[in-house]
């Protein structure tokens, strides 16, 4: 369709909307918008309004929502986020969709209204619910010294330092700019104590640079000039932030957006906005990026489509030697592409392949053509048939055993797009432009990658997800289950907790929710306390298996009463379910038992709205039910067994080494 | 369309009110959700929509729609 003929379709269904809303006829007002919405790819910001007002006026809230929410896919348009963020804002989140609450302070050197609202509708769109505290206007640096400020009462989790280059006190032209960046620095770094004391982290804006120099290129060059200064200073806070904290890159940010909007000196002296309107929506989206990445929330893998997106052409019908790879301007974008790729990979994105093809055929470039830079041992899975692309995501999300929400999906076929868009909502479409020179700059602009550290290990995810895959096929290949059991060949230790293991025993407890009985977040304070107590059994587990060794993975704690061992916590995690460690854990607290003189083992199994999966685990490893007792959230539950040699037999297929010890046995 | 009924959808979108009527003599006072942020939304969509920027006292000035709508007239507006 022509770009006026379609503006004019859109345009026609948009007023004939408006009419029948503006007289009170809502269903038909819905029908035209919906109509709007099916004539894009993704609907647009402006249409995801009045889906979202029209829902709300007709008592659809779900709908309301979930339109506001979706303005945010629509691009960075700042006033249809403004109108989203004000719909969304008497509904907000679900409680079944919020993954995190975390409590925000937003300490501005400008007018940050703006910020804070939008910030809000962003993260929720990413299941985040962000509570939120403004300081008065350039009011930062009082309210983060003074004890009695609302700052303070509020308790934040997270500090951002949405400040412009006003804040910085560094004069136009300095003749001794090394002290005055020191002094800069050291206010930053007091500041960044302060936060520390509240037990916030920080996510640090830094500083735009202004395009308005004196000498546009001299002053580049001159260490006293304010330019020259503002760009070391950005350089001292990346290197000196302290750990947990992390920069928005503010600077990179405005100069790929153009500085000369991003800064408008009218909104300035208007209203006091330091970041243009139609800038907004950029900035907060990726602060909302950082905050994600530090609560663990970033997408893990990308999975990839490989005809006309990984190379050019389509290998079943251009054969290895008629791709475009290289060699020539339609050939070279797609080595930059796969460049990117792998600068992903080594950042810890785990890459998937996911292509419409014969498994040989869709191999053949790698094994052939010599111009490839992604290889297929850089895919932690590789997945070519004819089945649809929502099969195999979830196939791939199954084999390497991450939800579909830690998914992103980048395709260069529009209906591919839409078919996962519409039946794996939690997977994130990334579009790519008709353009293959324009793919790197798309998939770059893609902000839910970021996370908070890059470790070694994150250089070296891939194997292990390989690892996890290889599991999850001999499985489904298995003649049966004890065959699988068997061929795992899983080996491992059970142990009584020592001060070694303490850290990762309490990163277990603290964010274990799927396999975890009680979800009583001890403390390491608290664990420290449960060693030294006589009455307490603690046990971890170790496991490896042919594929990977998975380190601790399973922590239970038991609290003897009388002749009952009552167990307090038995948690697992997610990479081991299934694979009969209940059992051994089972058998190492009926062991401990029965050296007490116990005959009882006790159980409770506490609903968590996350942790479905041990429901019925008691009553599968024979415990019968005590009593029941509904809190709200589901009934928690209480069970028996009688310790007994069936008990303490553990799992036939882990081979253990069991570590003497006061707790275990 | 009629540069008072493109001001008017501008106010009806801003506000979220599909069935608002402004006319000459309307002022924030008149519309409870007109504060002074939404002021500022109000201005950045009015501009947007005309293509115009307001020069800087023109903007702080503005008492009622009718000025407004005469300003936008003066900038060669509708």
């Amino acid at each position: 369709m022509a770009s006026s003929a379609f503006d004019d379709a859109l345009g026609a269904l948009l007023s004939s909307g408006d009419d029948h809303r503006r007289a009170g006829d809502l269903d038909r007002a819905l029908e035209a918008y919906t109509k709007a919405a099916d004539l894009t790819e993704v609907p647009t910001g402006a249409v995801c309004v009045r889906l979202a007002r029209v829902s709300a006026d007709a008592g659809r809230v779900d709908e309301a929502r979930d339109w506001a929410l979706r303005t945010v896919d629509a691009g960075d348009d700042f006033a249809s986020w403004d109108a989203a963020a004000r719909a969304f804002a008497p509904i907000g989140l679900a409680a079944g969709a919020t993954k995190r609450t975390v409590r925000v302070a937003i300490l501005g050197s400008y007018t940050t209204t703006y910020v804070t609202r939008l910030l809000q509708l962003v993260a929720a769109r990413r299941g985040v619910r962000v509570e939120c505290y403004e300081s008065a206007y350039d009011q930062f640096r009082q309210e983060m010294l003074d004890p009695s400020s609302g700052l303070h009462a509020f308790a934040p989790q997270l500090i951002v330092f949405a400040v412009d280059a006003r804040a910085v006190v560094l004069p136009e032209w300095s003749d001794q700019p090394e002290a005055d960046i020191e002094a800069e620095v050291a206010g930053w770094r007091n500041l960044w104590a302060r936060a520390d004391d509240l037990g916030a982290s920080v996510i640090q804006h830094n500083f735009v640079v202004a395009p308005e120099a004196a000498l546009a290129h001299l002053d580049a060059q001159l260490a006293g000039s304010r330019y020259h200064m503002l760009t070391q200073l950005n350089a001292r806070i990346a290197a000196e932030l302290p750990a947990n904290s992390h920069v928005v890159d503010c600077e990179r940010l405005a100069s790929t957006f153009g500085k000369n909007r991003w800064l408008d000196p009218l909104w300035w002296d208007r209203a006091k906005l330091a970041v243009s309107l139609p800038a907004t929506p950029v900035l907060v989206r990726h602060t909302a990026a950082v905050i994600a990445g530090q609560l663990g929330l970033a997408r893990k893998c990308l999975v990839i489509d490989l005809d006309n997106t990984l190379w050019g052409g389509v290998i079943g019908e251009d054969g290895v030697d008629g791709l475009k790879l290289g060699g020539d301007a339609s050939g070279d974008a797609f080595l930059v592409f796969q460049d990117h790729l792998l600068a992903l990979k080594r950042r810890g994105v785990i890459l998937a392949a996911c292509s419409k093809n014969d498994d040989h055929v869709a191999r053949e470039p790698f094994e052939r053509h010599p111009e490839m830079r992604v290889r297929l041992s850089d895919f932690a899975a590789f997945v070519a048939n004819w089945r649809s692309k929502v099969d195999n995501i979830v196939e791939i999300a199954t084999d390497l055993s991450i939800g579909l929400d830690a998914l992103a999906y980048v395709d260069d076929n529009p209906v591919e797009r839409q078919e996962v868009r519409r039946f794996l909502p939690d997977v994130d479409v990334i579009p790519l432009p008709a353009q293959p020179s324009s793919y790197t700059r798309a998939l770059a602009d893609y902000a839910w990658f970021e996370t908070g550290t890059v470790t070694a290990e994150d250089a070296q995810r891939t194997a292990h997800y390989q690892a996890r895959a290889e599991v999850n096929r001999l499985e489904r290949s298995a003649a049966s289950i004890d065959d699988f059991y068997r061929e795992l060949q899983m080996a491992g230790s059970l142990r009584p907790f020592d001060d070694t293991d303490l850290a990762r025993i309490a990163q277990l407890v603290g964010k274990t929710n799927q396999f975890n009985l009680t979800a009583r977040r001890h403390d390491l304070r608290a664990l420290q306390a449960m060693i030294t107590d006589d009455r307490y059994v603690h046990v971890s587990l170790r496991l490896r298996d042919r594929y990977a060794d998975h380190g601790l993975v399973g922590v239970v704690i038991a609290k003897q009463d009388g002749e009952v061992l009552d167990i307090d916590t038995w948690l697992m995690s997610c990479r081991v379910i299934g694979r009969t460690a209940e059992q051994a854990m089972l058998g190492a607290l009926a062991r401990a038992g029965t050296e007490r003189g116990c005959t009882t083992l006790r159980g409770t199994y506490v609903p968590t709205g996350k942790n479905a999966l041990v429901k019925d685990l008691y009553p599968t490893l024979g415990f019968t039910l005590e009593a029941a007792n509904d809190a709200g959230n589901g009934a928690t539950t209480t069970w028996r067994r009688a310790i007994d040699d069936d008990a303490r037999a553990g799992s036939p297929y882990i081979d253990l080494e069991v570590g003497a010890g006061r707790g275990a046995a | 369309m009629a540069l008072h009924e493109r001001l008017q959808d501008v106010f009806r979108d801003v506000f979220n009110n599909p069935g608002l009527v402004v006319d000459g003599t309307t002022t924030s006072a008149d519309i409870p959700e007109w504060d002074s942020l939404q002021h500022v939304t109000l201005l950045f969509r009015i501009e947007d929509e005309f293509g115009v920027e307001f020069l800087g006292d023109e903007a702080a000035s503005l008492g009622n729609v009718g000025e407004l709508e005469s300003l936008l007239t003066q900038k060669g507006c509708g």
